[in-house]
């Protein structure tokens, strides 16, 4: 068991990771084929098992908050139904006859009522089969069971068997696989109705925040400080129409200055230096600010975080690094 | 004054949140017409796509989600609108789980749009053919050294589950050293991946579009050369859309171009409001050491 959890890991990143840093400075064709066959099939299925393993993980955090009625498990709840109802209404076609509100392009009420029982029965299910006392695990036990069979008619009814669009049907169906979300179909609609504008209110709050926060804590307290505070000031007006508009130095003063100084040292003046010039105003300032101070600042990060990530990857490979492994070592 | 500005300096949250309301509100309900010329970073994205021969592959992946929808969906429909007029090829694809919608609709919308005369602009582009929507795949590193093998083994149905093998576009172009750009759109850290895994290694060139928040981050890229073009938040995208001219296509003023004096007033209000507080906390700390000193 010690050599399942503690040691094949590490002989498995091992393995890997000096199989394809060798790989990187080969360059035959069997090297060209290894990553082929690693990329193409092996990692999209390992990343696709971790979204399943993610979706399980989250499901579970939720149940036991719920099961155990933590504080706030009402928003786990609503967790629960909204990512249930979001992936079985993937599974619903569109449905022309009966709509829902103006807006919605072809929503069936008879499917989204399919939809909840079937959402109903599944949670209760889960719910059964995670256990419980007697009494209480018999009734969800009923409840799976009552809202399966209506989820499951409710389908059958409502839609005409002949259209072939049938959750069962298509459950049994192989070329139900790789089936995609139709853009007319519920799921879109949930996305472009729901999470779209859900979505876009969280992020805008931001403005909010930010607003408030740079009244109250950015303040010029040191040399630092006062420094990131005008370049950040400048940049904020430089990247909006108005720094254009804000020109500190004329194009023609600066031609004026740049030609007295080419006198001044004996050069001669180019031609084209009306055209090359510029005006001088706030959206140049922060040009320069952006490329030259701001890009060598991002470069020394950069190299940092890359040279840990280097050192990170030595250290799993050669089992220094464990903490990916769990169980808090 | 002094116990004024204390006052102003403890201003209720709540006036500044009212203020910002109305710096957004008021522009987008009477909206005055925000001046500005394409900074060189966005020209660059620009002329690089409008210098590639018609009929060329060009990557366009969408790594971005609804919060983030004013600064890269507007581009996203400029870049297609550019792509379809130019009669490049677009190969559309994304690497986060809430991306497809998103493609959907601007796609959707930029296939369905219409000239001033009510005639679709791009009646005969035919996907599989012209465009292809590849959808979503998880594991973005392996999905950009997977289509740099091959798109069909990487991908083998597109969005709308048809066999990419039988597709005309996928004939002559099989993988990405055969397309002649990457755009990536992106609201995450994927363009520094897009850059190793796929540009740099299939010597494609390639440009950014990322929000104004992280575009700070993608300049040691762009002064190097490796990406070609920045296009930055909602103001990059609004010059995006001046030089493909969304307004002349579309006859309507573009999302991104409208969107600029809502974000003119906000930025105007913080930077003001930044150094009104700051002058005021230098006068009451004064003050008080003033005071301290006196007594």
């Amino acid at each position: 068991m010690q050599f399942l959890k503690r040691r094949l890991p590490v002989i498995i990143a091992f393995c890997a990771g000096m199989v394809f840093w060798v790989q990187y400075y080969v360059p035959s064709q069997a090297s060209q084929d290894l990553l082929e066959t690693f990329t193409a099939s092996w990692a999209i299925i390992l990343f696709g098992a971790a979204f399943i393993l993610g979706v399980l993980s989250a499901i579970e955090h939720h149940w036991t908050k719920i099961t155990l009625k933590k504080a706030g498990y009402g928003y786990s709840l609503v967790a629960l139904l909204v990512f249930g109802t979001m992936i079985l209404s993937g599974w619903f076609p569109a449905q022309p006859s009966i709509r829902l509100g103006g807006a919605a392009p072809t929503l069936s009420w008879g499917m989204l009522a399919a939809t909840l029982c079937l959402l109903i029965g599944i949670v209760s299910a889960v719910s059964y089969l995670l256990g419980g006392n007697g009494e209480r695990r018999y009734s969800r036990g009923m409840t799976a069971l009552v809202f399966l069979i209506l989820g499951a008619v409710g389908a059958f009814v409502i839609q005409p068997l002949a259209s072939g669009y049938m959750l069962l049907w298509k459950v049994s169906n192989p070329a139900f696989i790789g089936q995609t979300i139709k853009p007319d179909s519920m799921f879109m609609w949930f996305f472009d109705h729901c999470f779209v504008p859900l979505d876009s209110t969280m992020f805008s709050l931001l403005a909010f925040y930010i607003a408030s926060a740079a009244f109250r804590a950015f303040r010029a307290r040191s040399f630092e400080a006062t420094a990131l505070l005008i370049s950040g000031c400048l940049v904020m007006i430089g990247r909006v129409p108005l720094g254009e508009q804000l020109i500190l130095i004329p194009k023609g003063v600066l031609v004026s200055w740049y030609t007295a100084y080419l006198h001044l040292v004996n050069l001669p003046v180019p031609p084209d230096l009306a055209t090359t010039l510029a005006d001088l105003n706030i959206t140049s300032i922060a040009g320069w600010i952006l490329n030259s101070p701001n890009s060598a600042a991002q470069r020394g990060i950069l190299l940092g975080v890359i040279l840990s990530q280097v050192a990170i990857s030595l250290r799993i490979m050669f089992g220094i690094e464990r903490t990916y492994m769990g169980g808090g070592e | 004054m002094i116990e004024f500005m204390r006052r102003f300096l403890n201003l209720d949250r709540r006036i500044i949140y009212a203020i910002v309301f109305f710096c957004v509100l008021l522009p987008l309900i009477y909206p005055i017409r925000a001046k500005f010329t394409p900074t060189e970073e966005v020209k660059r994205a620009y002329n690089a796509i409008e210098a590639l021969e018609p009929g060329s592959a060009i990557i366009i992946s969408c790594d971005y989600g609804p919060s983030t929808m004013p600064e890269n969906y507007t581009f996203y429909v400029a870049l297609l609108h550019q792509c379809f007029r130019k009669q490049l090829r677009p190969i559309i694809l994304t690497l986060v789980d809430y991306g497809p919608g998103l493609c959907l609709r601007g796609l959707k919308e930029v296939l369905e749009s219409k000239d001033s005369q009510g005639k679709l602009l791009y009646p005969d582009r035919q996907a599989g053919r012209d465009y292809v929507f590849l959808g979503f795949k998880p594991g973005s590193t392996s999905v950009m050294l997977g289509i740099g093998q091959s798109f069909t083994a990487t991908f083998p149905n597109d969005y709308q589950n048809q066999p990419t093998t039988t597709m005309p576009i996928f004939r002559e172009i099989t993988a990405l050293g055969d397309c002649k750009y990457i755009v990536d759109i992106a609201a995450v850290g994927l363009p520094e991946f897009w850059l190793p895994y796929a540009s740099a290694r299939e010597k494609v060139p390639m440009s950014v579009n990322c929000t104004a928040v992280s575009v700070a981050q993608y300049y040691p890229y762009y002064t190097a050369g490796q990406f070609q073009g920045l296009v930055g938040g909602m103001k990059g995208s609004a010059e995006f859309e001046t030089l493909v001219g969304m307004e002349q296509i579309t006859g309507k003023i573009p999302d991104a171009t409208r969107g600029m004096p809502a974000q003119n007033a906000v930025h105007i209000f913080i930077v003001l409001s930044i150094i009104l507080a700051n002058v005021m906390h230098i006068s009451v700390r004064r003050a008080d050491l003033s005071a301290r000193r006196a007594g």
